[in-house]
């Protein structure tokens, strides 16, 4: 039997398609059953951090409250690519929740850690 | 399509009994979702539907029962935050009953 | 012989949901495949409706031919299909919905189980 460590790598904005919303359904099932999982953010993904997001005004349902819940879930570990972060002119001050910031090249560093990696 | 009647205005039920929308839900109609359970509220009922629906308000998702048993721990107390006190009260899950009762979705099967 | 887990997330008619189909024809051959995991836009070919034309590859049959010649498991995420319109009959029955649309050969299973899965493979590799 294999402890396999997960990271769950978010690549998109969060209404432009429904993996982020997936993503986090399997981050959240992982974790309910105790698996070992980080989630990492890049490219247009940092979105769905992005605090006071309304989706309602585009009749959508606010998924990303769900990453308010990540303590709860003992999900600990969540890295940010800085440049993403850049490019979208947000700060983590403009995040919903803590997160650490890596570099590109820390990013991919740390994904090398983690013997599945699952990208949405 | 399932309804209840509720202050003479039909409310939409799925049909095992969920409402289709949660946002009809009202504190008067929780006894009545109670009812198809066969469960008559307490307090004890109550301090669960009020967490599972504030749950579900802060983070648009319903806990699996694991998360529920350790959110209620946090907040409410080891007594409370524990399988056989919760199941006591709804006795066909709590993550199920509770979250009906409080008019959230039907929680998708996936787990 | 690694024992590997598929984890299927793009749709069928991407190139990667494609890729998936040749990978897991290939690790047959040299490895043991334990199951293959459809989620997201790939429960989509799970639905028995998929009429390509004679022209296209039909990978659907592609899929199905895996569980009847090697008796690999197809497992379907059921959230992830239920938002698609992929119900075997007894989630349609629950439902409600006359008709269901599951393609044979595979199954409707939770995430949970791919939790579990993936406990016993030694690698998993998605698509």
């Amino acid at each position: 039997m294999h402890n396999h460590k997960h990271a769950i790598v978010f690549t998109q904005s969060p209404f432009a398609t429904d993996k982020g919303k997936e993503g986090l359904e399997l981050a959240l099932t992982l974790a309910t059953y105790e698996q070992p999982i980080a989630l990492f953010f890049t490219g247009q993904a940092p979105l769905q951090l992005a605090k006071n997001i309304n989706s309602d005004l585009l009749q959508r349902k606010n998924y990303t409250q769900g990453f308010n819940a990540l303590d709860l879930y003992d999900i600990e570990q969540v890295y940010i690519n800085a440049q993403s972060l850049d490019e979208l002119q947000l700060n983590q001050r403009d995040l919903s929740i803590a997160a650490q910031v890596l570099s590109t090249e820390e990013f991919v560093a740390k994904l090398s850690h983690f013997d599945v990696v699952l990208q949405f | 399509m399932n309804e209840v009647n509720f202050n003479g205005q039909p409310i939409a039920l799925d049909k095992h009994g969920y409402l289709q929308n949660y946002l009809d839900w009202d504190e008067a109609l929780a006894p009545i979702l109670a009812e198809q359970e066969n469960i008559e509220l307490t307090a004890a009922h109550w301090e669960v539907i009020y967490f599972v629906r504030n749950f579900y308000l802060e983070f648009k998702t319903s806990p699996a029962i694991r998360i529920l048993v350790k959110a209620i721990a946090q907040k409410l107390g080891k007594e409370k935050g524990n399988s056989p006190y919760l199941y006591k009260l709804f006795p066909k899950g709590p993550a199920k009953q509770a979250t009906k009762i409080a008019g959230l979705p039907k929680p998708a099967k996936c787990i | 012989m690694a024992k590997i887990l598929i984890f299927v997330t793009s749709g069928p008619e991407t190139d990667d949901g494609q890729s998936a189909l040749s990978y897991a024809r290939h690790a047959l051959k040299h490895n043991k495949l334990s199951a293959v995991f459809f989620y997201s836009d790939a429960v989509y070919v799970a639905n028995k409706l998929r009429k390509p034309p004679s022209d296209e590859l039909n990978f659907l049959e592609g899929w199905q031919s895996l569980h009847k010649k090697h008796g690999v498991e197809l497992i379907v995420c059921s959230a992830a299909a239920q938002r698609r319109g992929v119900l075997d009959a007894s989630e349609a029955e629950y439902h409600g919905i006359s008709g269901d649309s599951l393609a044979e050969h595979f199954r409707i299973g939770g995430l949970g189980e791919y939790v579990e899965l993936q406990m016993y493979a030694d690698r998993v590799v998605q698509f």
